[in-house]
């Protein structure tokens, strides 16, 4: 990819509207490129500086008692019956404002959230993806539990659990630092087939567990969940139906994660 | 409402003319109520507050379509300035606010609902009425406008 083309879509992987393919070649150039990758960085200080310097303009107090008024004086106006029309009218005209007020109270972290999982399947993905192209799957390669569990003593601050599942058809075949949203994570690297699996874990700010999540994103699968107060992240190529088998094995093989 | 509010004082630029569009918007919402068919009310809101004010705008400022950009002078510096990256971390609040209030209106409508209400181009393009290209390329020109106004500002502080 060239300067032209990553200034095309800059904005757009700025903002993790791009597809992995092009995640990574925007990367992949951002490595390669000064000018460009000074670009960005000035266009990611000029994001900073907008969402620190607190520009929402709230709702002024007496607005909504304003709108309440105006809108119950249009109904009036519209229906002179309005004895037995309003009541259904202003439901109707409450709906949107509660609505609304919902939207922004409740659901607004729930989007938030869900746009930030989109996020980060979208991380995993890529973590994956360059895993397999870098051919830098493992940084310790070895099929056993017990070499690959206290290598990442001193490299990760947890211990991750560690579950050999060649029993069952997914061997371990090793174990690898990652970055992901900038914090050292394990990654376990099974082989089911001729596919790989990455499995990423590090700690969870939640403490109970959670049910188990599956995205698809460019023909790779990932399923997310949380348990014994670890974020689990599994992606592969694999169909989204073998890979919730592997993850099925995984949470009922799996022991609690021994302190660090 | 914080939404259709945040939206309107932006455009409009000052509180009261943003009250105003949002209550235009609020009866007009009301009345339109039958052509709500599901999907995400709050997008639907600040669809009807977005021509709210744009017929707003021609009813009270005929004349007016936001500060008019000269491209040629506005993106003339940048490439050999000094990196500005460490220059624009300086921006304060008012000096964002002012630039942001000086960019043309179909940049600033975009960079409130991406940067301030966190809007996928998706839902932009939604809002907006916009093809989803539209949306990225006003969002890529908005900001590169909004950067060399703060550089600017910042430059003659």
């Amino acid at each position: 990819m060239n300067c032209k083309e990553t200034q095309e879509i800059i904005h757009g992987y700025l903002d993790g509207e791009l597809d992995v393919a092009h995640n990574l070649a925007v990367e992949q150039h951002l490595q390669e490129c000064a000018v460009c990758a000074r670009s960005i960085r000035g266009m990611q200080s000029l994001r900073k500086v907008m969402s620190g310097a607190s520009l929402y303009f709230e709702a002024p107090r007496g607005l909504e008692k304003r709108l309440r008024s105006a809108v119950r004086q249009a109904s009036k106006a519209e229906s002179p019956h309005w004895s037995w029309r309003w009541d259904w009218r202003w439901t109707r005209v409450l709906a949107p404002l509660a609505a609304a007020a919902v939207v922004v109270l409740i659901a607004m972290p729930l989007v938030m959230r869900t746009s930030t999982e989109d996020r980060l399947s979208q991380e995993i993905v890529s973590s994956h993806v360059r895993s397999l192209m870098a051919s830098h799957l493992t940084d310790v390669a070895s099929t056993d539990k017990h070499t690959v569990k206290p290598w990442f003593n001193g490299k990760v601050p947890f211990s991750p659990p560690v579950t050999d599942l060649a029993d069952q058809a997914f061997p371990l075949i090793g174990g690898r630092l990652d970055y992901v949203e900038n914090h050292p994570v394990a990654a376990l690297v099974y082989q089911h087939r001729k596919h790989f699996i990455n499995l990423f874990i590090w700690p969870s700010t939640r403490t109970s567990s959670t049910a188990e999540v599956p995205r698809t994103q460019q023909g790779y699968n990932t399923i997310h969940w949380n348990q014994g107060g670890m974020e689990f992240w599994a992606a592969s190529d694999m169909n989204q139906g073998d890979l919730k088998d592997f993850v099925q094995l995984l949470r009922n093989g799996s022991s609690p994660p021994s302190p660090p | 409402m914080n939404a259709a509010y945040n939206l309107a004082r932006w455009l409009a630029g000052n509180d009261s003319d943003a009250q105003d569009v949002v209550q235009e918007a609020y009866l007009r919402a009301f009345k339109f109520l039958g052509g709500f068919r599901g999907g995400d009310s709050r997008s639907w809101l600040l669809r009807i507050v977005r021509n709210a004010f744009y017929d707003w705008l021609k009813r009270n400022r005929r004349e007016e379509t936001g500060t008019q950009f000269d491209e040629e002078i506005h993106s003339a510096d940048d490439e050999t300035g000094m990196p500005d990256t460490l220059l624009l971390e300086k921006a304060d609040h008012e000096l964002m606010r002012q630039a942001i209030a000086d960019l043309p209106f179909e940049f600033r409508e975009i960079l409130v609902l991406r940067e301030l209400e966190g809007f996928s181009y998706k839902e932009i393009a939604d809002i907006a009425e916009l093809p989803l290209g539209t949306v990225m390329s006003r969002l890529a020109r908005g900001r590169e406008h909004l950067r060399t106004l703060v550089v600017q500002r910042l430059e003659l502080k």
